[in-house]
């Protein structure tokens, strides 16, 4: 008998103990992350991941594991449409993005074809308004942003004059808000000296655009280019004597535009869609665990994608199906963000407060 | 656990046990040390991938120390003089697929020259002027004038995780550009076979064999052992549950940039091998178990077997069957132990012997008594042991006695209350007592019993009599009879007392009467006339008669009495015939008669009563010659049968038969004065016959009518001595 026992407890201590475990929640995160401009997507990828994580660590949805599924879209439309089927047929209930406008055009027919909602946390064309139903951006439209933009420059900085330069890389979102900025700067009897386009990579078209910029004699150049484009184009206009204030979207104000702009950058101002010096307990914890888990600043990409990954979550606590997601995110008029509520128009779009932030020593503040 | 078994089973199981339990032992230890070894080799297989891992990262981080080293000594300005960096930095840079550019940095930071992969579409020129002082790495560098590794950050210039290398030289920095991807391209060797994973400062891969783990950005901080090197530690080694698989795993710091070089296996495949392994120990062990058991059963039979037969003869010797111990053993013990057997049996034959001799004694002397023992249970109520003596002495078989009152009802029923009572009141007070009582026989004869009981206490505290019973019926009936010889011996002493005096108190007034008698016929007193002489002799012969007849008749009653006493003395009777014979020749010759006597001439001694051998013999001649008108007496003496024979033989009137006995009965001989004509008292005969019984002899007669009569005393030559022996020379008649 004693034998028949020292076996068995042995055989027992061999014998591995089994683990059951429950498919995943799949969802998708669809981001530029290759190609040259990857910061956009991998800080949006970033930020999702943190929110799942984070719903992980609460015990899941409905007691499931989250997993998310991150594609490249690598910023060209036939690759992010076969990222995006991908990512449908590996049974995802969501996707978060895209963060570009370009990417969102391309894909958000595909999402309503397959009925996947696609939750854009940065994106702010408004080409889609009103034609595609899974689509979903949580970034207020360009045209806002530009007309708030505008009347920063008008009311608060108080130019009357602005030259735009904008990179043609990305022109569906630089066009739009170049005509949006136009229209609500002129509409503030503001006028736009200049508007020059560069083509990225194209550095004679620098030249001409600055040259042109600073012949209309502006106020203010407003640069809607990437970070290191903005960071080389704000170098040319100081080299070439400029003063005036310099002006960029919140996608260029990352550190690689202090890092290869220096000196040249400080002063440049932008509006942010967030605040980054909330003392909000939820941004702050946030951020200080962004910090640590990735190595860098938390961005607006980040920010959004962990704030759009969250909400997608929340609204798959009851049903995880994505019809019933859909219901949710149509029937949704405020979502719990990091900096506080934020509430949704009868149009369905954000509504935002924005924050003007400004360069000093080397560290993004709020412009007083 | 173990229930009752044979030895053979029981020396089969330590058997086992003991070939099982070192295995056993064996056992666990070789399936810990087969886990602890193949743990052990991956691990150390695993610290080797690490630190292997870790030193091509190094070796890759020495890539660009290579490139900048021959600009160390001198200043931008020296190099920008010197350097093409449009054509000679660029072709490194395409033939280094680690770096991505080259920029050469004022001591302001501003890029004074620029060299970019061709891949990048990039022109070196376009990075002159930009300025580079609030990069943090740049800044640092230039700060303290020492070289500096940036965190991955995402190149502007390709969008790919990148790496940045700040050195500075003689006056301004040069910065290089690296490609990570590049620069994390490892050689694994096949063997090692783990997986290389670099994890920079953060704990988010830089490098990872699965892409879209690399994609998800896992944060492998939360392996213990990475948290741990990124914490301080330089090589640390675990297992881990990692995205659902278990890895050993060594994680190995790579100094220069705070990155982790891990390097993990998949458990599962070592824990297979490691299963493997025990799997196969496990076998082993249950052959070896089998094994061990298929032996166990001989051996243990064969172990088993002298046991048995010792077993087997302990139990004949058990059942008292006493053979002789078996022997043959090899083994030391089981001789000694069949020697002890051996002895063991002789001792108890022994033994057993001398409690049946014991046992046989007790019974001869419980039986042989005259009594009967018993024992009696008085809680039970019932007879333990009753002797079998009971059947004997009393009729009853020793059954018939169960209980109390079965024994009660053989009891006269006079002692039944007393004897049941006193049974009862020597258990109250615990003592020893001693009844009496009669039994009544089953055949209704009466037999005494002393019973002598006492009281014991058993082991359990009840109470049992135990007793004897002794049958006294003879001891009661001498009692009685001594009581009643008492009585006649009071009676015998009166009487002879009475005789005395009486033989006094007769003899006085007739020795009176018969001196004053022959005083006057003497005529001493005066004259005498002749009637008065006739007269006078009348009363004389009749005092005399009246004399004679007192004393035979005290004479016979002092027989009667046993006071009469026999004198012995040695003496010729040879010699008493003949001078007895001669008192009565004168008599004879008065009447004629013939006197033979014949004894031997040699005289014959005897030891007797003299007086009384003389009294008979005169009795008996004088008889022979007053009874003998014609003829004569012959008396002869001889011996026979160590008695004297004196035969007196007459020729006179002989008696008839029929009164033959009469003669001797000394109520005949006196009752019938008139028969006897020849004067007398008529007792000398029964007399004589009772004094030759006195000593040891008779008087008997054969007599024919008219022919004559011959009477034949005998005595004992040597007289009868006393029972009491008190006085050896006095025989008396009780």
């Amino acid at each position: 008998m004693f034998l028949v026992v020292t076996l068995a407890v042995v055989a027992c201590g061999l014998i591995p103990a089994c683990t059951s475990h429950r498919e995943p929640i799949v969802i998708g995160y669809l981001g530029g992350m290759s190609g040259r401009t990857t910061d956009l997507g991998v800080a949006g990828r970033d930020g999702a991941l943190l929110a799942i994580e984070d719903t992980n660590l609460a015990g899941g949805i409905a007691g499931r594991e989250v997993m998310l599924l991150p594609a490249d879209d690598a910023q060209d439309a036939t690759r992010a449409a076969s990222a995006f089927r991908d990512l449908e047929a590996a049974g995802a209930l969501a996707v978060i993005g895209p963060m570009t406008s370009a990417i969102a055009v391309a894909v958000a027919p595909l999402a309503d074809e397959l009925k996947v909602p696609f939750i854009s946390p940065t994106t702010s064309t408004d080409a889609l308004t009103g034609k595609a139903d899974f689509f979903y951006r949580l970034y207020p439209d360009n045209s806002s942003a530009a007309h708030e933009l505008a009347t920063v420059v008008h009311d608060s900085l108080g130019h009357t004059r602005v030259a735009m330069i904008y990179d043609l890389a990305n022109s569906s979102h630089t066009e739009t808000w170049a005509r949006n900025f136009t229209a609500a700067f002129t509409d503030l009897n503001g006028t736009v000296v200049a508007s020059d386009q560069i083509t990225s990579g194209q550095l004679d078209t620098y030249d001409v655009a600055i040259t042109n910029a600073l012949v209309s004699d502006p106020q203010c150049v407003f640069v809607l280019a990437n970070a290191l484009d903005t960071a080389r184009i704000a170098t040319l206009m100081r080299n070439r004597g400029f003063e005036g204030h310099l002006i960029t979207s919140e996608w260029s104000a990352t550190e690689v535009v202090i890092g290869y702009g220096g000196r040249a950058v400080e002063g440049m101002m932008f509006l942010n869609t967030f605040d980054r010096e909330s003392s909000a307990p939820a941004y702050r914890d946030f951020a200080e665990r962004f910090r640590k888990r990735f190595g860098y600043e938390a961005g607006f990409a980040s920010v959004h994608a962990y704030d759009a990954t969250r909400l997608a979550v929340s609204l798959l606590e009851g049903a995880q199906t994505r019809e019933a997601l859909k219901r949710e995110l149509d029937g949704c008029r405020s979502y719990s963000a990091v900096q506080g509520v934020v509430s949704i128009d009868e149009n369905g779009d954000v509504v935002r407060d924005y924050f003007l932030m400004t360069i000093l020593d080397s560290a993004f503040v709020r412009a007083e | 656990m173990w229930r009752s078994h044979s030895f053979r089973t029981a020396i089969s199981r330590r058997l086992v046990l003991a070939a099982l339990l070192p295995l056993l032992v064996v056992a666990v230890v070789s399936v810990i040390l087969v886990r602890g070894m193949l743990s052990d080799q991956i691990v150390s297989s695993n610290d080797l991938s690490a630190i292997a891992l870790a030193t091509q990262i190094e070796q890759s981080l020495e890539v660009p120390k290579a490139v900048v080293a021959p600009y160390l000594g001198q200043s931008y300005q020296e190099i920008l003089d010197t350097e093409d960096p449009g054509q000679h930095w660029r072709d490194i840079i395409d033939g280094t697929p680690e770096i991505e550019s080259l920029l050469l940095l004022d001591d302001a930071g501003i890029v004074q020259a620029a060299a970019l992969e061709t891949r990048t579409g990039m022109q070196g020129a376009w990075f002159v002027g930009l300025d580079r002082s609030r990069d943090r790495t740049v800044a640092s560098s230039l700060a303290t004038r020492k070289p500096a590794w940036s965190d991955v950050y995402l190149s502007p210039m390709t969008g790919e995780p990148a790496l940045s290398y700040v050195v500075p030289v003689r006056a301004g920095v040069i910065v290089v550009n690296l490609t990570l991807s590049e620069m994390v391209v490892f050689d694994i060797p096949e063997e090692l076979s783990a997986l290389p994973v670099v994890i920079d400062g953060n704990g988010v891969p830089i490098f990872y064999p699965d892409e879209i783990v690399l994609a998800q950005r896992p944060n492998v901080r939360s392996i213990a052992i990475v948290d741990a090197v990124l914490s301080g530690g330089t090589l640390a080694h675990g297992r881990y549950t990692w995205q659902g698989t278990e890895y050993l795993g060594s994680a190995r710091v790579v100094g220069q940039v705070g990155w982790v070089a891990l390097a993990m296996q998949p458990w599962k495949p070592a824990r297979e091998t490691i299963l493997g392994s025990q799997y196969v120990v496990v076998l082993l062990i249950i052959l070896a178990a089998t094994f061990a058991m298929t032996l166990a059963e001989p051996f243990s039979k064969r172990l088993a077997q002298p046991v048995s037969e010792l077993a087997a003869y302990a139990d004949h010797v058990a059942r008292g069957e006493y053979g002789s111990a078996p022997t043959g053993f090899r083994e030391v013990e089981l001789q000694r132990l069949g020697s002890a057997l051996h002895d063991m049996t002789d001792a108890v034959k022994r033994r057993e012997q001398d409690l049946a001799a014991s046992a046989r004694q007790y019974r001869f002397l419980v039986e042989s008594l005259q009594a009967i023992p018993w024992e009696y249970d008085m809680d039970a109520d019932r007879f333990v042991y009753v002797g079998p003596q009971a059947e004997r002495l009393l009729g009853y078989a020793p059954e018939v006695w169960t209980d109390l009152d079965s024994w009660a009802q053989t009891l006269h029923v006079e002692d039944r209350d007393a004897a049941v009572n006193a049974c009862v009141m020597a258990t109250g007070h615990g003592g020893d007592h001693n009844i009496e009582y009669r039994v009544v026989r089953p055949d209704g004869k009466v037999v005494w019993i002393e019973d002598v009981v006492s009281v014991h206490a058993d082991e359990s505290g009840g109470v049992r009599l135990v007793g004897v019973m002794i049958d006294i019926t003879e001891s009661k009936e001498a009692a009685r009879l001594r009581v009643a010889a008492e009585a006649a011996d009071a009676a015998s002493n009166a009487k002879s007392s009475f005789l005395a005096n009486m033989s006094h108190e007769l003899r006085t007034p007739l020795n009176s009467i018969l001196g004053f008698g022959n005083i006057l016929l003497s005529r001493l007193a005066g004259p005498v006339n002749d009637e008065q002489e006739r007269q006078l002799g009348m009363i004389v012969r009749s005092g005399n008669h009246l004399l004679a007849l007192v004393n035979d008749v005290l004479d016979l009653e002092k027989i009667e009495a046993g006071a009469m006493l026999v004198e012995v003395d040695e003496f010729d009777i040879a010699e008493l015939v003949s001078s007895a014979a001669e008192i009565m020749a004168p008599m004879a010759k008065d009447r004629g008669l013939s006197l033979d006597i014949r004894v031997p001439e040699a005289g014959l001694l005897v030891r007797t009563d003299e007086d009384r051998v003389r009294q008979v013999l005169l009795n008996l001649f004088s008889n022979a010659v007053k009874f003998t008108d014609t003829g004569g007496v012959t008396i002869a003496l001889d011996t026979v049968n160590d008695h004297a024979r004196i035969t007196v033989t007459d020729t006179g009137v002989g008696i008839l038969k029929s009164r033959l006995e009469e003669v001797f009965d000394e109520f005949k001989s006196m009752g019938r004065p008139g028969d006897n004509p020849q004067g007398g008292t008529g007792l000398g005969l029964p007399i004589s016959r009772r004094l030759a019984r006195l000593m040891g002899g008779d008087v008997t007669l054969s007599s024919v009518e008219g022919t004559g009569s011959t009477f034949v005393f005998t005595f004992a030559l040597t007289a009868p001595s006393s029972d009491d022996g008190g006085g050896a020379e006095v025989v008396s008649v009780h």
